[in-house]
């Protein structure tokens, strides 16, 4: 007898069939994976180290400047740590990160033993201590790319978070009360699609002070809901006058439990797909952004921000193979996970299972 | 008086082709305890009526007139206006209801245990384990194989006949004074029909239940009913006892819809002395279509004793419309010749 799965259950089980979105599953989560550890993976920070008799995690400052230990300022390390470290406590060990190298500044000559100072301009091309090159500025490609992976995710599931939730509720609402709500909610979403989201943004980042990540992040998950409004519009008009939902009406649900309970979880599947998609769009547009030179001031670092640099100086290639196929690679995952996500879900192949 | 009072009930739908009146004026009353079967051909509005009863009419439809009392411990209430709160706890609670499709009538994406639980939980303030429990109780009560299994299975795992299990059990999970069946046995094979017809019979004795049993199976209606009310175009057009309705039909409709059952034991001799089964009868033309309604009786232009009349005998059957007369103690008929319709004739023109 076939154990319950329930209908994730058995979109996973398709989902798995799938090779190609398999591997794109795969590659989103070795991302992930990436951001999460990127200070372990790249930086000139240690991981971990003893100094004067304690123990600390410099490396934490990457997420955050404040988390870097206090005692550091205060001995003037100046970002500097494997002279400073053997030069002030000689009894201090660390252990370091993989890669050192830093996504935010050049290294200096002798900072690593041994090491020559990174190269700047069209000097950096790839080499063992710097396999994607380095920047203008002598800022290492690879150590750039590996902080910026967070970057590039944030992009996609902050957006889409912010465009499905005003979405999901938007398309609900009108979908599921009708009359008036209805045409409401669709004049609204027809006008935030006519707005053009480039300029959008555009504007608005000229007219912020300080702009950030979160500003971009922001605007295009608000006129960004509109296509998955339409869609979720569309399953709860196809889905409130089915006969379960009927059903539930008869036993006395509500409308917040009929909403939540009985439409939403049968119409997610459907909406998750241009969710994933949107995910993609997403970041193909902050990286746009970047690449024109309105991404995310420095020194926080975006694969786009990256790309701009190769405008200047067109035979630095580098700066333009690397991130550029991070981004490509990143985008074509999304767009198989969304592709699997809809083969996986489609109710006519559910009805051809059984 | 009777547990649930519908009268003068008329429910339309406003297209744009028209007002589409689905039901026309009907009156129902069903007591504790008993089972009224509700008989019409497709489209004659049985279903419109039962989804009246708990307004779950949705637009363009309107309940427009008439009145839905359904007895109750502080007097009777209004279904028609009760405020939507209250009658979300009549829903569910004091009517239950039964739909004719258990294969889409259940959420896919939920546990039979959730489903029939949430039933509880809608109506009585109690702990998900006590809801869960009550929900094992009540597939045992169906007498749904293996109950503590099925709880965790989802409903596409149960066949059409355990689905109509679960849905019963949802309708009577919280004990209500009548249960709506809409066409419960339609979607099932005929031996499953007879096992949920059974299961109902049993349930309302035990349980103490009125059913409103919404069917075109006239078979169905003999073997479970008290009461049956036949429905025609919108109308109903014949109520009586059931025993009284099989033994004497009164209204022409009733009459040809009775005639119309398949008798396995009918035998007609051929001319060279052989014998083979008779031609089944049928009741010639088409139901009317809502937007055309004749005017006067809505079946005279199907009814063969309508021909030749009217005759200096009585009134028009395309003229006024005949009302429900009591001709017999408990036996209504909407027939202006109910009683005296003398010998059927061929029916003539039918291009309506």
């Amino acid at each position: 007898m076939e154990r319950s799965h329930g209908f994730w259950g058995e979109a996973w089980r398709r989902y798995r069939r799938r090779p190609l979105a398999m591997a794109a599953l795969a590659f989103v989560a070795f991302l992930v994976i990436v951001a999460t550890l990127a200070p372990a993976i790249a930086g000139t920070k240690p991981v971990l180290c003893r100094y004067k008799g304690r123990i600390y995690a410099p490396c934490l400052g990457y997420f955050d400047r404040r988390l870097e230990p206090a005692i550091f300022t205060k001995d003037k390390f100046r970002g500097t740590y494997p002279k400073n470290l053997a030069e002030k406590d000689p009894a201090s060990w660390a252990i370091w990160p993989l890669f050192f190298q830093d996504p935010y500044r050049s290294v200096r000559g002798d900072e690593w033993p041994g090491r020559p100072e990174n190269p700047a301009m069209d000097q950096g091309r790839p080499s063992w201590t710097n396999p994607f090159g380095t920047d203008q500025a002598g800022v290492d490609v690879l150590a750039k790319m590996v902080h910026g992976t967070t970057v590039a995710l944030l992009v996609g599931f902050v957006s889409m978070g912010i465009a499905g939730t005003i979405g999901i509720i938007v398309g609900a609402i009108g979908g599921y009360f009708g009359g008036w709500i209805d045409m409401l909610a669709s004049r609204i979403t027809e006008i935030v699609m006519c707005v053009p989201t480039l300029v959008l943004i555009l504007a608005i980042l000229a007219i912020i002070e300080k702009p950030t990540i979160w500003h971009t992040m922001a605007i295009i998950g608000m006129t960004g809901w509109t296509g998955i409004a339409r869609l979720t519009r569309g399953e709860f008009l196809r889905l409130k006058g089915s006969e379960y939902v009927t059903a539930a009406r008869a036993a006395g649900a509500g409308p917040a439990r009929i909403i939540l309970r009985h439409i939403l979880p049968n119409s997610l599947a459907p909406i998750l797909v241009p969710i994933t998609f949107g995910i993609a769009s997403a970041i193909l547009t902050e990286s746009g952004l970047s690449f024109l030179g309105f991404g995310p001031p420095p020194p926080s670092a975006s694969w786009g921000s990256i790309l701009n640099g190769a405008r200047s100086n067109l035979g630095m290639w580098w700066l333009v193979l690397f991130p550029g196929t991070a981004i490509f690679l990143t985008v074509l995952a999304y767009n198989l996970i969304g592709e699997g996500l809809q083969e996986a879900t489609d109710p006519r192949l559910r009805e051809a299972r059984k | 008086m009777p547990l649930l009072d519908i009268s003068n009930l008329v429910t339309a739908f406003h297209t744009p082709a028209g007002r589409v009146p689905a039901v026309d004026g009907v009156s129902l009353s069903i007591d504790r305890g008993k089972t009224l079967g509700l008989v019409g051909e497709s489209g004659c509005g049985k279903s419109v009526t039962a989804m009246s009863i708990l307004r779950l009419v949705s637009a363009p439809g309107v309940i427009e007139s008439g009145s839905i009392l359904l007895d109750g411990p502080g007097g009777p209430v209004d279904l028609v206006s009760l405020p939507e709160p209250q009658l979300r706890k009549v829903r569910g609670g004091r009517i239950g209801m039964i739909f004719q499709e258990p294969m889409t009538s259940l959420n896919p994406v939920f546990t039979v245990g959730d489903q029939v639980a949430e039933a509880v939980l809608l109506h009585q303030g109690c702990s998900r384990e006590a809801a869960r429990a009550r929900a094992l109780e009540m597939l045992r009560l169906v007498r749904l194989a293996d109950p503590e299994r099925r709880l965790d299975e989802y409903p596409h795992q149960l066949s059409g006949g355990m689905r109509q299990r679960v849905m019963i059990a949802m309708a009577l999970a919280c004990e209500p004074d009548l249960v709506v069946a809409d066409e419960p046995t339609t979607a099932l094979d005929v031996t499953i029909q007879a096992q949920i017809l059974d299961l109902l019979a049993d349930l309302r004795r035990r349980l103490g239940t009125a059913i409103l049993l919404i069917t075109h199976d006239l078979g169905v209606v003999a073997e479970t009913c008290d009461e049956v009310a036949v429905m025609y175009a919108g109308r109903i057009v014949e109520r009586a006892p059931a025993e009284k309705l099989f033994r004497r039909p009164l209204h022409p409709y009733t009459i040809g819809l009775l005639a119309a059952r398949p008798d396995p034991d009918a035998m007609a001799t051929r001319a060279d002395g052989t014998t083979v089964r008779p031609r089944l009868t049928t009741i010639p033309g088409m139901v009317p279509s809502p937007q055309h309604f004749p005017p006067g009786c809505r079946f005279h232009p199907r009814c063969g004793y309508a021909h030749g009349r009217p005759g200096p005998d009585g009134p028009a059957c395309d003229g006024g419309v005949p009302e429900l007369r009591e001709l017999e103690p408990g036996h209504f008929v909407r027939c202006h010749y109910a009683g005296s319709l003398g010998e059927p004739h061929a029916v003539g023109a039918l291009s309506t």
